[in-house]
């Protein structure tokens, strides 16, 4: 027994032995966190502006912030999130501003007799990266390791406080006292946070239930613009809208860029709004393994769409992709996410540029 | 912009001890320069309050080890990065291809007791320092040490252990 452990410690030891920290890697990390500071929205922005170029104004929208509340049996909203699967017979809440050591939110209160419910919701300009900082800021000290929702959480050990960093940028909590902590997870797993159905000038109009937005944010790919949706059970869609060269055709369609290993095998003709599609497997290192399903089509020459979706979605696959509409051109436009109507002004002169400190310009001469 | 006071200094001190942990729970060298690299740019944001409470080490591993946990279970997720195999039929041999087996037997533990063992077994943590770390009870550090330990002896097949007990 002592042998195999004492071989282990010997192995790693060597095995680390030549591995040296890069000298600068100091520097690196400054760099890293003073780009951290800068407001992350405004940089994805000009980084959208920079590879899309002027004529990709949909892509601020995809940045902007819309948050919607759209359900039809919510039992509350707080800072705009939905509040679902409430104990009955708990009556009217209150609505509270709370202070919690760092953290600063909007909470909603039940109560009766002994028995309460509360949710948080935070906000934080900074928010922890894991659970590990959210307790190194004084969050649930002594709470275990909770991984049902969100990227990472804690519980308190006696059931009854329930903190998670839901994305960066989002931290919810559900705290109980007396009979309703017997409702803690159900009324944590009910929480609803609404999504921005429109990104990249298109429109995601269907999901499946129970698959939640992962990271609150539309990423910056390396073939275009994409959302990713998470739930239980390793259920997961992601939607990328692919630009330009990348969507000339369905050869060009069919190849994902480096870093990503993921190909598309397969491929089987299908149909999406009466436009050709294709469907197929796809295919990571181990061509053995279940990576899930792939749809893909083109809008037109220049935008194309694909669907990953684990094995669980990949029925669901069509669904999503006929829910898919283009978002009708609006008046007003849009420079990092602000809208603005440049009246008595030419728009056939209008530039946009990358500014001071990452800002976007929009420059109209005359 | 300039590092916070005594921040350079640690990376320099305990940089290279850090990256091998790094390297050990992540399983491959260009994913722990970038955990790594994660972990200290949280660390320096929070330096001010690290510096004050104690020695901000035990923190930054801690930061290192479940990163490296969550990205490998993002990464089972997506499969983008190949995991290592263990070899099928392993063989006694010399030292340095017991030690390849041991390190892919490594390799391909779960994440979480492939971290239990890294604490354990090359942190020379206690089962409450590693229960601690990874925030759980110290009975599930000694299942998980124990299940890791059981695979490895499965991975590594009677004949290794046999020659590695001699």
């Amino acid at each position: 027994m002592s042998d195999l452990e004492t071989e282990l410690r010997r192995a790693m030891s060597e095995e680390t032995d030549g591995l040296r920290a890069a000298p600068d890697l100091v520097d690196r990390v400054v760099r890293l966190s003073r780009r951290r500071r800068s407001t992350r929205v405004s940089l994805a922005a000009a980084v959208v502006a920079v590879i899309l170029g002027a004529g990709a104004v949909p892509a601020y929208r995809a940045i902007q912030e819309r948050r919607q509340v759209v359900s039809a049996t919510v039992g509350a909203v707080v800072d705009g999130i939905e509040v679902r699967d409430l104990p009955s017979g708990l009556g009217e809440p209150e609505n509270l501003d709370v202070v919690d050591g760092r953290l600063r939110g909007k909470a909603i209160r039940w109560a009766r007799g002994d028995s309460s419910i509360k949710v948080t919701v935070y906000r934080p300009d900074q928010s922890p990266a894991d659970w590990t900082e959210l307790q190194a800021w004084g969050y649930l000290k002594e709470g275990r390791l909770w991984l049902r929702r969100g990227s990472s959480g804690l519980m308190s050990p006696r059931h009854d406080d329930l903190m998670w960093i839901e994305y960066d940028g989002l931290i919810l909590r559900v705290t109980t006292s007396g009979p309703a902590g017997a409702d803690l997870e159900r009324v944590a797993m009910g929480l609803r946070v609404p999504w921005d159905p429109e990104f990249d000038g298109m429109r995601v109009t269907y999901i499946p239930d129970g698959l939640r937005d992962a990271s609150g944010k539309t990423e910056l790919g390396p073939d275009g613009l994409s959302r990713v949706w998470t739930g239980e059970g390793g259920r997961r869609v992601r939607v990328e809208f692919v630009h330009e060269l990348r969507a000339k055709n369905f050869t060009t369609l069919r190849q994902v860029s480096w870093p990503a290993k993921d190909m598309a095998l397969d491929l089987r003709p299908a149909s999406v709004r009466g436009l050709p599609a294709y469907e197929g497997k796809i295919v990571a290192d181990d061509p053995n393994r279940d990576e899930g399903r792939v749809l893909m089509w083109l809008i037109r020459p220049g935008l194309g769409v694909r669907i990953w979706a684990s094995t669980p979605l990949a029925g669901e696959m069509t669904r999503i992709a006929e829910g898919i509409r283009p978002v009708p051109q609006r008046y007003s436009q849009s420079v990092d996410g602000v809208e603005f109507t440049p009246l008595r002004l030419d728009r056939k002169h209008e530039k946009t540029a990358l500014g001071h400190d990452w800002s976007v310009q929009s420059i109209h001469p005359g | 912009m300039s590092p916070p006071d005594g921040f350079a200094e640690f990376v320099a001190a305990r940089g290279t001890s850090l990256l091998r942990t790094a390297y050990l729970t992540c399983g491959s060298t260009g994913e722990a320069e970038d955990v790594l690299q994660s972990a200290l740019e949280r660390a320096c944001r929070s330096w001010h309050r690290l510096r004050a409470d104690a020695d901000p080490e035990p923190y930054v591993r801690r930061i290192i080890v479940n990163l490296a946990i969550s990205r490998a279970r993002r990464r089972s997720l997506l499969r983008v990065i190949p995991t290592h195999s263990p070899p099928e039929t392993p063989t006694a041999g010399a030292d340095v291809e017991l030690r390849q087996v041991l390190m892919n037997g490594l390799r391909a533990l779960p994440p979480r007791q492939r971290a239990v063992v890294v604490l354990r077994y090359w942190e020379d943590l206690t089962e409450a320092q590693t229960a601690k770390v990874l925030g759980c009870s110290v009975g599930t550090v000694k299942s998980q040490a124990s299940k890791a330990l059981v695979r490895l002896r499965a991975l590594l097949g009677e004949e290794m252990i046999s020659n590695v007990g001699s």
